[in-house]
């Protein structure tokens, strides 16, 4: 027995499922590490995560500055050509400083088109009258790259576990 | 006549990190006396309270934009005439176009460096 062939209508509908399980997994890849990839928001779990990162970036931005000022106070009343060097290479600094603002400002950008295409395609996938599939929560993996870690569990309270044994 | 270098300027930008940043480069380039404010309604308030020589601020902020601020500055007969500058990283052909026409002075795409600045800097207020 052979399988009917798909209609047009059936095959968009499977795409639009795809696509809309593609961008639950992009989210658990992506943000969900930090949570366990447990979450009934997970888009409100992305846009903590991305508020983290952001925060640290900006800590992270006025510490290198303040280092740069202090290395700029010390220098001044040296003179001459080392103090010129010195002022040249805290200005080289400030300016560096200026990928905290343009990478939030793009994070934030991103979030809000991933949220606008799931949004849409959801809304697609609506019209066939069935509800979103659904994607199993995926398991949180260890990942350097994964950015700093959300107030689930603070580096105290890590720890205090290893302290506590067992 | 030579450019005060001891001039009020309002930096504008809800990001602390931005503000420094400039606050740091203008300094570097001999203005000292320099004031913040986070978005535009508290930079607006700051502008009614004592006479400033330039405005430098970001277009992205809540809730009173740059845009905004911009115009309400320009419509405003007390302090319609300031320089104003946009430093923002809003860098698509009809974004400049629109501050153009709501009357900036001159506009700075984000990531920038102290060479860029000083260049707007003095097309806007003259050498220094």
């Amino acid at each position: 027995m052979t399988t009917p062939p798909q209609t047009n209508t059936e095959h968009l509908h499977q795409e639009i499922e795809r696509l809309v399980k593609d961008i639950e997994h992009a989210k658990q890849e992506i943000f969900s590490i930090a949570t366990d990839g447990k979450s009934d928001n997970a888009l409100g779990d992305a846009s903590l995560h991305l508020d983290e990162v952001i925060k640290a970036t900006e800590a992270a931005t006025n510490s290198i500055m303040d280092a740069a000022d202090a290395i700029q106070e010390a220098a001044s009343g040296i003179g001459g050509d080392k103090e010129a060097a010195i002022v040249d290479a805290t200005t080289r600094i400030y300016e560096a400083c200026n990928f905290q603002d343009i990478s939030g400002q793009r994070l934030n950008k991103v979030i809000k088109l991933l949220a606008h295409i799931e949004e849409r395609v959801i809304a697609l996938n609506g019209l066939f009258g069935k509800p979103a599939p659904v994607v199993a929560a995926k398991a949180a993996e260890p990942d350097l790259l994964a950015g700093p870690a959300l107030k689930t569990t603070s580096q105290d309270d890590i720890d205090a576990l290893f302290a506590g044994g067992n | 006549m030579p450019v005060d270098k001891g001039m009020s300027i309002l930096v504008v930008d809800d990001y602390n990190t931005m503000r420094r940043i400039i606050r740091n480069l203008l300094k570097q380039l001999g203005f000292e006396n320099v004031e913040e404010a986070a978005d535009g309604t508290e930079a607006f308030k700051k502008l009614q309270e004592k006479p400033f020589g330039l405005v430098i601020s970001d277009w992205n902020m809540e809730p009173m934009t740059g845009i905004d601020l911009l115009k309400l500055v320009r419509a405003d007969p007390k302090i319609g005439n300031i320089p104003f500058i946009m430093v923002t990283a809003e860098s698509k052909t009809e974004n400049v176009i629109v501050a153009k026409q709501a009357g900036v002075s001159n506009y700075i795409v984000k990531p920038f460096n102290a060479e860029t600045l000083k260049g707007k800097l003095t097309a806007v207020i003259g050498e220094f």
